[in-house]
């Protein structure tokens, strides 16, 4: 099988559950024949863009500036989560696994399609949080696959943890095949995250890439062995809920600094 | 009222309007209270005479709303504003008011005609307003899209905007829009004052009262529970107690110590406001004002307020649109909230 993994922002790029999915395919000898690694979002000003885009500009300007400079052993931030930094560079792990790099402006790029194509995946996974556009989807006949940190259908959208912290729902990662429509695809897996008393939200973001992680590697097992299952959607089973704004961020800080959240895990 | 006799003024130029709140209201009330009233008569009379020259799309929403209500269908009216949901230029223009009677008479012709069409136009008008006409950060709304006047936002829009939400909700089951009144009435919840009075104007970017006056009698016991009543429902915190707190203003517990409502005739006495002309360059120069941190919401001694005795028909309507068919605050219903007065009124 071949497969392409999209992720984004290469300078920042040292997610240790990434690192775990390129472990994890480069492990599977056996069924994982080749693996390119694909980047969107590949040059500082894209980078700097989202910054801004997500943060206000000081404090996008500050995160960005603290996870590009070249610390191995603390914490990091990028636009989707902090967590403590384990390896290097995920570019340069790919290499080191024999594993093909590319690096584009954006994935709406020709030429980004272009290598995609020229590669041959039959599976793409998207660990990049960014939006694949068409060109990209309809690439692999698999499809390409995504982790949503939410129960999928019922929370579609953004802020997907805080949302189920707000409304007392279980945190989960579901896995879906990718449509062009926003977190509407045939859903695969669905797999609960644990949550301990004292968790923060990075805390629990955490948890949630980790199984995202091992969640894609589930999928490539199922893939191999002719399993996996697709469940489409109905619009009506879920909804799209937006960015979370200051008060209702804040608010969700404060339920689990004060630990009220029906759904810890037990021991 | 004059020299303590009820006087007649149907010169407003937003009569048209009130009377669709009116009829809003008496198509709830039960029959045996109308007397000789026919409210679908007095429907047919308002389409027959004012639907031609009726323009604004608020008003129209609120129509539709009046007729899903009665079970009637009215082809050109429901085209027109559906052809508007489906216009964003067009409903960019509407203030937040427009937007939300829009939006609750799609909702009603949606529901209660099985009107998919109309569902969808809900839809986009509900969208239209959480990402525009909404501060996200604050969870209130904006007043319009005016630069200038967008974040002075007045308590009726408040209002309407989280009817709207509830109505929404509840045709949709939308857990996002369920999740925005729940969070959003919590937040207004805690704008209420210690007298249970509702400020008049509000800054939706920083989440604060501008001005508290004027407070009027509708907002206290007919417009606050369009949303808190539903949100009694959804068993909110502080939502039964916010309503009390908003009748017993009535009934004299408000600053002046005045009874705000009559029983012989039957009126409620508009507002509690500052001396002088209620002009809206004066409001604009407070709203500015507020700018200021020490300035904002700041309240006025007693000896600078006074009682407005009118009472606009639309009041009565929303007062009998909110309570016709409630079971529960009884004492309010029945008009026996204790009389906190001090003084025996306006005369």
């Amino acid at each position: 099988m071949r497969i392409a993994v999209f992720s984004a922002f290469p300078i920042v790029d040292r997610h240790r559950y990434k690192h775990l999915v390129l472990e994890g395919l480069a492990s599977r000898k056996v069924s994982v024949d080749d693996v390119a690694l694909v980047y969107g979002y590949s040059d500082t000003r894209a980078l700097l863009g989202v910054a801004r885009r997500v943060y206000s500009f000081g404090d996008g300007f500050a995160r960005v500036r603290k996870a590009a400079s070249p610390r191995t052993a603390s914490t990091m931030a990028t636009e989707m989560s902090t967590e403590p930094i384990r390896s290097g560079r995920l570019d340069h792990a790919a290499r080191e696994y024999g594993f093909a790099v590319a690096q584009f402006s954006r994935y709406g790029d020709s030429d980004c399609a272009d290598f995609v194509r020229s590669f041959h995946p039959d599976v793409a996974f998207n660990l990049s949080g960014m939006y694949v556009p068409r060109s990209l989807l309809t690439l692999p006949p698999i499809g390409v696959i995504g982790g949503h940190y939410a129960l999928l259908p019922e929370i579609r959208g953004a802020d997907t943890i805080r949302w189920a912290i707000l409304r007392d729902r279980p945190i989960a990662v579901s896995h879906q095949m990718l449509a062009e429509e926003y977190d509407m695809g045939d859903v695969l897996r669905r797999e609960a995250v644990q949550v301990r008393r004292g968790d923060s939200l990075d805390d629990i973001r955490a948890a949630c890439q980790m199984t995202h992680a091992t969640g894609c590697l589930a999928i490539v097992d199922d893939l191999v062995a002719g399993t996996l299952i697709r469940e489409p959607q109905k619009r009506a089973n879920g909804s799209y809920f937006r960015r979370m704004g200051t008060h209702l961020s804040e608010k969700v800080d404060r339920l689990l600094a004060k630990e009220r959240y029906s759904h810890y895990s037990h021991g | 009222m004059e020299d303590g006799t009820p006087v007649n003024d149907f010169d407003s130029s937003i009569s048209r309007r009130y009377t669709i709140n009116v009829l809003a209201g008496l198509q709830r009330a039960p029959r045996a209270t109308l007397g000789p009233l026919n409210v679908a008569t007095e429907i047919d009379r308002f389409l027959d005479q004012h639907l031609d020259v009726l323009d604004n799309i608020g008003d129209r929403g609120l129509l539709l709303f009046v007729l899903a209500n009665d079970a009637r269908e009215h082809d050109s009216l429901r085209h027109t504003l559906l052809t508007a949901a489906a216009t964003p230029e067009a409903l960019r223009r509407a203030d937040l008011q427009e937007l939300c009677w829009l939006l609750i008479g799609l909702v009603r012709q949606a529901e209660l005609q099985s009107d998919d069409e109309a569902a969808k136009a809900a839809t986009a008008v509900f969208t239209l307003i959480e990402r525009e006409y909404m501060n996200r950060d604050t969870l209130l709304p904006y007043h319009s899209l005016s630069r200038v006047r967008r974040r002075f936002v007045s308590f009726g829009g408040i209002t309407y905007f989280l009817m709207a939400l509830s109505e929404y909700t509840r045709l949709t089951g939308d857990a996002y829009a369920e999740t925005l009144f729940r969070e959003a009435t919590r937040v207004i919840l805690e704008f209420q004052g210690a007298r249970g009075e509702w400020a008049w104007f509000y800054d939706a970017d920083r989440a604060q009262i501008i001005d508290w006056y004027a407070i009027y009698t509708v907002h206290q016991a007919a417009m606050a529970p369009l949303f808190l009543l539903p949100a009694v429902d959804a068993n909110i915190a502080g939502a039964s107690e916010a309503i009390k707190r908003g009748y017993q203003w009535i009934f004299g517990g408000n600053e002046l110590g005045t009874t705000m409502i009559r029983t012989d005739p039957f009126l409620t006495f508009r507002s509690i406001h500052r001396r002088g002309p209620l002009t809206r360059g004066r409001r604009y120069a407070r709203g500015v004002a507020s700018l200021i941190p020490t300035v904002a919401g700041r309240r006025a001694p007693c000896r600078l307020l006074t009682v407005n005795p009118e009472c606009r028909s639309y009041e009565i309507g929303w007062l009998i649109y909110s309570w016709a068919d409630r079971s529960d605050f009884s004492e309010f219903r029945n008009l026996e909230v204790a009389d906190a007065s001090s003084t025996t009124g306006v005369t």
